[in-house]
């Protein structure tokens, strides 16, 4: 699965995430690119990316930044053991 | 296509704030060359190896434009456009992967940054080039990898400079310390796996003991870096 992900940096929350099937990624390309200049006259620290996994969960694992917030981070980070 | 020349210019143009609708559509038309060689990279990794593998066909417009800035690198330099991200148990595991990689593609660029960090972060990052394409793989241990994405988040929170050693002293003190306290319990761990052959059995189980305890001491202090950095936060 493709995932676009629209994640702000300044308040480290998720704006917006939509999925693709794997062969759409011209579709998805498209679609990310149409996001970043519709954000260009907009607030800095936006990050919108392209993304492949094999699922939601399996991308929340590799990429927690733009799931959880910084507290909830620190919360789990004592059981990263 | 564009030539180096049409790339290296849109990359200055870039670097100097010119980032209009004509220059997010040739930037992207340049990322979108990248996708035969991370195609090429994930078969490899998923369908040879069998790894549990997420990708980034193209990284994000925001990381070129600070990658561009931060660094004297011009756009067309930049290896890591196009990238994957895969993540094993332990150092072990992740010397098996580079390895299998080595063997099937042969003579790779390997930037092993376990035992020298940058800035603190850790890990294997292998370059596979495919029609003249760069792809960067970078292999993590759990622990590696957690680590990143504390970084990550702290830089997000903090501003992107503590991933490059400036900014909050308190921060850069904490990642700094996770680093160490994580490598040397990774070593640890790779150290109770790599016990020399003709070591006996019973002096095998008594250096896992003493590396058992060893490891349960550094846990106790990396619990101490997390209390510390949990009481600045609170403040």
């Amino acid at each position: 699965m493709l995932f676009l992900i629209h994640y702000n940096r300044s308040t480290g929350l998720l704006e917006s995430i939509s999925e693709f099937h794997d062969k759409d990624i011209a579709r998805a390309s498209s679609r990310k690119l149409e996001l970043e200049i519709s954000l260009l006259c907009g607030a800095g620290g936006q990050e919108v990316v392209l993304l492949e996994a094999d699922s939601l969960e399996a991308l929340q694992q590799t990429h927690k930044r733009y799931f959880k917030t910084l507290d909830e981070m620190q919360a789990n980070s004592g059981a990263q053991k | 296509m564009l030539s180096n020349n049409q790339v290296d210019k849109l990359g200055g143009e870039l670097r100097d704030g010119r980032i209009d609708e004509d220059n997010l559509r040739r930037l992207e038309l340049f990322r979108s060359e990248f996708v035969e060689a991370y195609t090429y990279v994930e078969n490899i990794l998923v369908c040879i190896l069998r790894l549990s593998v997420t990708g980034r066909p193209s990284k994000s417009t925001v990381a070129i434009l600070e990658k561009l800035k931060r660094e004297t690198a011009r756009l067309s330099q930049i290896q890591d456009i196009a990238g994957c991200r895969v993540i094993v148990q332990d150092m072990a595991s992740q010397n098996k992967c580079l390895a299998s990689l080595r063997s099937i593609l042969g003579n790779v660029y390997v930037d092993d940054k376990r035992n020298d960090p940058k800035n603190g972060y850790r890990a294997v990052h292998v370059i596979i080039k495919y029609n003249g394409r760069p792809v960067e793989v970078q292999l993590r241990t759990k622990p590696q990898h957690a680590w990143a994405e504390i970084s990550e988040k702290f830089a997000d929170a903090f501003g992107q400079s503590i991933k490059y050693g400036e900014g909050e002293p308190w921060v850069l003190e904490f990642l700094s310390e996770l680093s160490m306290n994580t490598a040397r319990i990774e070593n640890l761990r790779l150290r109770k796996v790599l016990l020399p052959e003709a070591m006996k059995y019973s002096e095998k189980i008594a250096e896992r003991a003493r590396l058992g305890r060893l490891e349960a001491v550094l846990f106790k202090e990396l619990q101490s870096v997390f209390d510390r950095m949990r009481a600045k936060v609170a403040v």
